[in-house]
């Protein structure tokens, strides 16, 4: 019985989190260049790195969405989706406060944003999803 | 063994993928160029344009160079313009740009997005039917224009 919860949670993690990092990772595959323009409002990278940059974190993204839907490859999509939260979290520290013009780029583009504690709030839920799967796996 | 035939697999697609973004955004920079600007735009409301002053939000709209020339094409023909704008300077500097131009556009997204903020306006419209729409969002904002009437110079 305890098996086929811990099954079921580690399916019910996975599946959520693999939606929430394909609705994000396809706004920034179909809208490459706007997300290129949010990442140059961070002020984080210099401007030349984010051609590489921006296709990185929105192939990245889908990457993780593929890893966590599918069963033999869980683990390692739980393991990406952590360093990607900490990485977006690391970020979201930063620059706490920060008004983005173009959005934060988590899921809508283009709608004013500022970076709040709700951002954090968002990105350390979806840790402990991945540590949720990793436990269960 | 599964797992890692599955990985590369992934990770061979993912590449493509990445190559593909990364040839979207060449191409996407070289359009935008070739796009008219915010200068332009002012001096066609100083030379007493007549017809409406369509702003594209750089980044929300298709980022196909054939979609927005299809656009500025179609407006040209019923004597409008389709200007590219940077988001922010689009909806916050609008004073810079006149106040021709303030009453001509705002009135239509308002009027076509039951009064939500323009920005969410400009969202709405969607990409991918953008070529079917296209001729709606037009012959609606014509027809909130002339309900609006002619505004004081």
């Amino acid at each position: 019985m305890w098996a086929g919860g811990i099954v079921a949670a580690n399916w019910l993690l996975g599946v959520s989190a693999a939606l929430v990092f394909y609705k994000s990772g396809m706004q920034k595959v179909r809208h490459p260049y706007s997300f290129r323009e949010i990442l140059k409002h961070y002020e984080l990278v210099p401007a030349s790195w984010l051609d590489w940059l921006a296709p990185a974190v929105a192939v990245g993204e889908v990457l993780v969405a593929i890893w966590l839907l599918l069963p033999w490859t869980r683990f390692y999509g739980a393991v990406l989706g952590v360093a990607f939260q900490a990485l977006f979290m690391t970020i979201m520290l930063k620059r706490m406060g920060m008004h983005l013009p173009l959005g934060c780029g988590c899921f809508q583009l283009n709608v004013p944003q500022q970076v709040t504690w709700r951002h954090i709030g968002f990105n350390s839920l979806m840790t402990a999803a991945m540590i949720g799967i990793l436990a269960c796996t | 063994m599964q797992a890692w035939l599955l990985m590369a697999l992934t990770l061979t697609l993912a590449l493509l993928l990445f190559r593909n973004i990364r040839k979207r955004m060449a191409d996407h920079a070289l359009c935008l160029k070739a796009l008219p600007n915010a200068s332009e735009l002012q001096s066609q409301l100083d030379a007493g344009f007549s017809g409406y002053l369509f702003l594209m939000d750089l980044w929300q709209f298709p980022e196909s160079c054939a979609d927005r020339e299809h656009l500025a094409s179609m407006l040209s023909e019923r004597g409008h313009r389709l200007f590219a704008l940077d988001a922010p300077s689009a909806f916050q500097d609008r004073s810079a740009l006149g106040f021709d131009l303030q009453v001509r556009f705002l009135p239509a997204l308002m009027a076509l997005q039951h009064g939500k903020p323009t920005h969410e306006a400009m969202l709405a419209l969607p990409g991918k039917r953008f070529r079917s729409d296209v001729m709606w969002y037009v012959e609606k904002t014509e027809g909130v224009m002339r309900a609006c009437g002619p505004e004081e110079s």
